[in-house]
């Protein structure tokens, strides 16, 4: 599985993918390239919404240790995307700070596993996606969770 | 853009305390038996934590096709409309509400049992809730309603805004 690094940008910077192929050869993905195979992130932090808009790979893993992830619209309308886990390493992982519409619309994601404390704004995180496993562990607050199984 | 609907159906976790679960299982199929326990399932509930907007729990499982129900909400202060448009819920097996709570809508169109409108009514007015919709299928529409619950007024029917079926009764205690 390729190890996809995602770069905090400033506003000033290119998002951009860092990732190796089986070979160990860095590989650069633009944010608009679509790599229709499994991926895995380790993040250190998320801060731009909209970042995987339509995007198409199958299987999201989120491994690495993300301290606060500000997300809205993140993966909203991802095609292809049938599975999510946040899992592994959660050391420093327990809230999501604004998971608006974060996998709304997503029309194949079947199956979410997210092991966090705290969900700040769920408001359609996962709206018009036909959900059928959701596993949510360690919740302890959800603030505003409007419309966020509808 | 595609027209899907979630299909959702178990609520997935606990969740101690919810601000503004306005509509969050609308339309899933969350179905059959649904406990709803508050102070067990949400240990940590205080009686605002259903707050923020004006109508936080309004279909929070709204037209889900849930049949039968056991809920606790005796640390809810309004849970309003939070069965709206669940027209297979026809029974209840437990109704705890808070004392001078607001139900307002909350079971509206619904089609309950006798049998499981006695428990919800009666847990009602031991509870002097404020105000109580709840459906009740054709049979239990009798003219003894009044005298069997005590009720100052009984209303049937709702303004167009909720789509009342004809089922409904609005039940006051003054």
């Amino acid at each position: 599985m390729l190890n996809v690094i995602f770069y905090s940008p400033t506003k000033d910077e290119e998002l951009e993918w860092k990732t190796y192929d089986v070979d160990g050869n860095e590989v650069v993905i633009k944010e608009t390239t679509a790599v229709n195979r499994p991926i895995s992130f380790a993040c250190d932090t998320m801060v731009n919404g909209d970042s995987f808009f339509a995007y198409d790979s199958s299987i999201l893993s989120f491994n690495g240790q993300m301290p606060s992830l500000v997300t809205a619209n993140s993966m909203f309308e991802c095609t292809n995307i049938t599975e999510v886990h946040f899992n592994d390493d959660m050391a420093n992982f327990n809230s999501v700070k604004n998971g608006a519409s974060m996998f709304a619309e997503c029309s194949k994601l079947k199956s979410v596993k997210i092991e966090l404390n705290t969900l700040v704004n769920g408001e359609k995180m996962f709206y018009k996606s036909p959900i059928t496993t959701l596993e949510c562990p360690s919740f302890e607050s959800v603030l505003y969770g409007q419309y966020m199984f509808s | 853009m595609f027209d899907k609907v979630s299909k959702l159906t178990k609520i997935p976790c606990k969740f101690p305390s919810l601000k503004n679960a306005r509509q969050m299982f609308m339309e899933c199929n969350i179905s059959g038996h649904l406990d709803l326990d508050m102070p067990r399932d949400f240990p940590n509930v205080k009686t605002n934590s259903f707050t923020g907007g004006n109508y936080p729990t309004a279909y929070m499982f709204g037209k889900c096709p849930i049949t039968s129900i056991s809920f606790d909400v005796s640390t809810c202060d309004h849970c309003i409309s939070m069965f709206n448009s669940c027209t297979q819920l026809t029974s209840c097996s437990k109704a705890v509400f808070m004392v001078g709570g607001n139900y307002q809508n909350m079971f509206s169109e619904s089609m309950f049992d006798e049998a499981s409108a006695d428990i919800i009514i009666a847990a009602a007015r031991t509870a002097n809730v404020s105000m109580l919709h709840i459906g009740m299928n054709s049979a239990y529409r009798n003219d003894n309603f009044k005298s069997k619950h005590g009720c100052e007024q009984v209303d049937e029917g709702y303004d167009d805004q909720w789509k009342v079926t004809g089922t409904n009764i609005i039940i006051k205690w003054n």
